[in-house]
């Protein structure tokens, strides 16, 4: 019994037993909200685009709940009535809209206004479901949200003016596809992951042929600079010469040095060579040929091989300036060159560096955007996070798909993040701070 | 695949090529002392390779192998002639004087190419005129940048256009209240130890002064809350306010300042100083440092200072959340789990975080909301909000982009200063505790000054990262609604505009940005060395 049980007795002991968890409370509240808006991309991203449209993800829950206690005729039916409401809403407002535009062109000749996003051509099913009101935000922000009706006929607006050219009006409202109507009246499909990874359409790569993209830059932009890295930091480690420290301290200050600084030249020296017009003549010098890599993604790990050598350098050799000097001592008596002392000693001894190193250009070039971006024209090889954003910037159908392909960046990532946490954090301990 | 395969045999290329070349580089090298012509015409051959092929790329030498050729032979020619005439004198020991070329040659080609060569290059593209710099040299770019096109109006990267209204924004007038309550608590608490009667009234002073510090920040917080759900026709009581007090401020302003200006130099001159060193008085100073900083950003509304709140906003905000987390997580349960979880936005791309949040934030049109804030503001009763578009958001729509930023951040923050805070050392814990101090002064007076280094050193790096922010805002906004970033602008005149220099000009400012952190960060690895 401690002072304070004697004081307050068992009431004391239970709010002080009580007070103790508070910290665990507070903690685990950040943590759920912390997680809440990936979890909500997760669930999202297995919902059919007109309930992702339609309704929040976290009532999947119920409403599959009420979903369980229907027979299978009845969610048939239910499905069946859905569409058919849908086609009657589209086919009303559309012939509203005919009525519309006629009474107009009696008025005055008026020209069709082309469509704004021709995006939707891509993705008709959500399209016509009323997934496209983001077509133009402006005008969607000043449409009054409490009037469905007014949504649906701008929705319907757009699926019509896309399916059908401008001269050829006839009254025709598409049914949905096969697919659409299986996904209708469910709360989870792998519509947007078939249609994310296996289908190209309207100039869009599949992102099956983005993740191999990705894989393409990431690889060598990860083991090139640790074999070359690895050389440089014994070198600062365990040879002697002068200048080290003050070319050290260069090497690592250029951790800071933005990479904003060397894009432009190096945008240049991949599409033209580098040359040099000496001073005061008109003399050019042509210094480094033209590779001809502009545009390849070998343009891309090039670059990030140069942008991740001083954290390499860095990381690296704080750890093999670390290791025991008497093994390398004793051989450099045993008569062992610096070559061998690498090779035998020092590389094997230093794996967890390699390592933590490695998940560092790994994940830093995986989730790279502004290189790839500058370095790459679209259609040229672009990796995964290129192509999500390419969709998030799209308007339309196409736009509820960004879920899907945004989760499918994520999870190797995530996979490596997990499986390998502990030399990630030894590594951010180690003073890792990517310039 | 065929992009993979061409990958790894690109790799293979490179790997096989670097190792050739220091195993080669090493083998030369072991010649030095046995074979010196060998070595010093190995040398030669090389220098005359480089040379041949840059007077074949320049058309002086034949095509073909013919060019290289000729480099190769008269140049291990003259290297044997030289190495013949040379002394032996300098030879002993050149072997290993020369062995560092070898193991760092490599990574200093590829940093010289990738980085010091481009950012010199950089540097004068940036003092040129013309798009590609052909146009001779001229100061047209930082003119854009810093004054103007010269059309009259002033920049949109840089102005001062909006600084008057600085003092009648209500952030800034709070910030001056808070920092008043932060004076007089550090008065108050100065005053403690003089005598029985003054202690009391101090005391007395300080609660109330803590009560009405906790207030502003209820107020503050409450006000920006309101901001954000208010509808934007009706006036609430913080217009009012703001009418009645604007119009009077600058005046206030003034005045407040002389007074506590004379009363810090009086009490300095007495020996009785205000005492800013304690808890209350020292939060509430940040606070109000806070507050005056966010009010100049949200008024000033052009690139540069956005870029500049951002870095205020998200080094601060993910500094301060991760401490807390990392306090919380020291002394809960599952703390490894709930540090993971906090963690775990660092591994995603930023480009993935712009589309989970753009959903959170997601407003439709059709009114049945789908993003959870929306839903929350619609199921409390509130109008949703367009978080990144709606005008009378604006700049307001800036924070909830940085708040995007804080979200992956925190996590960086929490995990580096969690290891900071297990590394004091318990017996200063609980010696402290001992003496009976209570936890909030055992943090404040122990634990912050042990891990002060640490919080430098994630605040720097914040800083860095976040100054050259640039796939959240593009891939959010694309800089529209007066979001823009450096970065981002720097991308779009490359990219978009095919601006060489300017875009230059813009990468050199986020230099200069960036350049006191780097000082500090070279000068405090030189400490360390």
């Amino acid at each position: 019994m401690t002072p304070d049980d004697v004081r307050f007795g068992s009431l004391g002991m239970r709010l002080k037993a009580a007070f103790g968890m508070v910290p665990t409370a507070v903690l685990w509240l950040i943590v759920v909200l912390w997680t809440i808006p990936t979890i909500g991309l997760l669930v999202s991203s297995f919902r059919p685009p007109e309930k992702i449209q339609d309704s929040g993800w976290w009532t999947v829950a119920s409403n599959t709940a009420t979903a369980a206690t229907r027979s299978d005729a009845e969610a048939d039916a239910e499905v069946e009535a859905e569409i058919e409401r849908l086609v009657a809403v589209a086919a009303a407002t559309e012939q509203a809209r005919l009525d519309r535009e006629s009474q107009r062109a009696e008025d005055e000749p008026v020209e069709v206004p082309l469509p704004e996003c021709s995006d939707d051509a891509t993705f008709d099913p959500g399209a016509l479901l009323g997934a496209t009101p983001n077509c133009a935000p402006a005008a969607a922000e000043s449409v009054d949200g409490s009037d469905p009706a007014a949504l649906l006929a701008g929705a319907a607006e757009n699926v019509e003016s896309t399916t059908t050219s401008a001269a050829d009006r006839t009254f025709d409202v598409e049914r949905p596809s096969v697919g659409i109507r299986e996904s209708l009246g469910r709360e989870f499909s792998l519509y947007n992951y078939d249609q994310v990874l296996f289908t190209e359409s309207g100039g869009r790569d599949s992102m099956i042929t983005h993740f191999w993209n990705s894989l393409a830059i990431v690889i060598p932009a990860t083991l090139i600079p640790i074999s070359i890295a690895a050389f440089a930091a014994y070198a600062f480690a365990w040879m002697d010469f002068r200048g080290k420290n003050w070319l050290f301290v260069g090497l690592v200050s250029l951790m800071a040095l933005p990479n904003q600084m060397a894009f432009v030249p190096l945008l240049s020296l991949y599409s033209r060579g580098g040359s040099w017009t000496v001073p005061f003549t008109e003399f050019t010098l042509r210094l480094f040929p033209d590779l001809g890599i502009a545009n390849t993604s070998a343009a891309v790990w090039l670059t990030h091989t140069a942008f991740g050598l001083p954290l390499a350098i860095f990381l690296l050799h704080n750890y093999m300036a670390g290791l025991p000097g008497d093994v390398i001592e004793a051989a450099r008596i045993d008569g062992a060159d610096h070559f061998t002392i690498f090779r035998k000693i020092v590389l094997p001894l230093s794996i967890p560096a390699l390592a933590a190193f490695a998940i560092f250009q790994f994940l830093w070039t995986w989730n790279d955007f502004l290189i790839a971006s500058i370095f790459l024209n679209a259609g040229n090889g672009e990796p995964m996070t290129v192509a999500v954003a390419q969709l998030q910037g799209m308007f339309g159908g196409a736009r509820t798909l960004r879920f899907a392909a945004a989760f499918v960046t994520m999870i190797v990532p995530l996979g490596v993040f997990f499986s390998m946490q502990k030399h990630f954090v030894r590594g951010l301990l180690a003073g890792s701070v990517k310039g | 695949m065929s992009q993979v395969i061409n990958a790894i045999l690109s790799v293979a290329i490179g790997v096989t090529f670097a190792i050739a070349v220091f195993v080669g580089g090493n083998m030369v090298l072991d010649q030095v002392e046995r074979r010196w012509s060998v070595f010093a015409a190995t040398i030669g051959a090389m220098i005359g390779i480089l040379a041949g092929a840059i007077g074949q790329h320049n058309g002086w030498l034949p095509n073909g192998v013919v060019g290289i050729g000729i480099g190769t032979v008269a140049g291990a020619g003259l290297g044997a002639l030289i190495g013949n005439r040379r002394a032996k004198r300098n030879r002993s020991g050149l072997g290993d004087r020369l062995r560092p070329v070898v193991f760092l040659g490599p990574a200093l080609f590829f940093v010289a190419m990738g980085l010091i060569f481009p950012a010199l290059r950089t540097l004068v593209l940036s003092l040129r005129a013309g798009k590609r710099g052909n146009d001779g040299w001229s100061l047209t770019n930082y003119k854009t940048i810093f004054v103007g096109r010269g059309d009259g109006r002033s920049s949109e990267f840089f102005n001062v256009d909006n600084a008057g209204d600085i003092f009648t924004s209500r952030l800034f007038i709070t910030g001056v209240a808070v920092l008043a309550a932060a004076l007089a608590l550090g008065w108050a608490s100065s005053n403690i130890n003089t005598d029985g009667r003054t202690a009391s009234r101090a005391r007395l002073l300080q609660r109330t002064l803590r009560g009405v510090g906790i207030a502003t920040v209820v107020a503050v917080v409450a006000g920006f809350f309101e901001a954000i759900i208010r509808d934007p026709n009706e006036s609430t009581i913080f217009d009012i306010l703001t009418i009645i007090v604007s119009s009077t401020t600058s005046l206030i302003i003034a005045v407040v300042a002389c007074a506590v200006a004379s009363i810090v130099a009086y009490r300095a001159r007495t020996g009785n100083g205000v005492d800013l060193g304690t808890p209350g008085a020292s939060t509430l100073v940040f606070g109000a440092i806070v507050l005056a900083l966010f009010a100049v950003f949200s008024t000033m509304q052009a690139v540069i200072w956005n870029n500049l709140w951002w870095v205020v906003t998200v080094a601060g905000l993910s500094t301060a959340l991760g401490l807390l987390l990392a306090v919380l997580a020291d002394r809960s349960r599952g703390e490894k789990w709930a540090k993971g979880l906090i963690f775990l936005p660092m591994a995603i791309s930023m480009v993935g975080a712009a589309v989970i949040w753009d959903f959170v934030y997601e407003r439709q049109p059709t009114g049945r909301e789908t993003g959870v804030v929306n839903s929350l503001l619609v199921w409390m009763g509130f109008q949703p909000r367009g978080f990144f578009f709606n005008a009378d958001l604006i700049p307001w729509n800036n924070f909830f982009i940085m708040l995007i930023m804080v979200w992956i951040q925190t996590g960086f923050a929490m995990v580096i200063l969690s290891a900071a805070i297990k590394g004091v050392p318990q017996e200063l814990l609980e010696s402290a505790r001992v003496d009976g101090a209570n936890e909030v002064q055992t943090f404040w007076k122990i634990t912050i000054p042990q891990i002060r280094t640490t919080l430098v050193v994630v605040v720097t790096t914040l800083v860095v990262v976040v100054t050259k922010v640039f796939d959240l805002v593009n891939t959010t906004t694309g800089g529209a609604n007066q979001t823009d970033v450096l970065a981002n602008v720097m991308f779009e005149q490359l990219s978009e505009a095919g601006n060489f220099t300017l875009s230059s000009a813009f990468a050199v400012t986020i230099f200069l940005l960036v350049i006191p952190v780097m000082i500090y960060n070279v000068r405090s690895t030189q400490r360390a060395d």
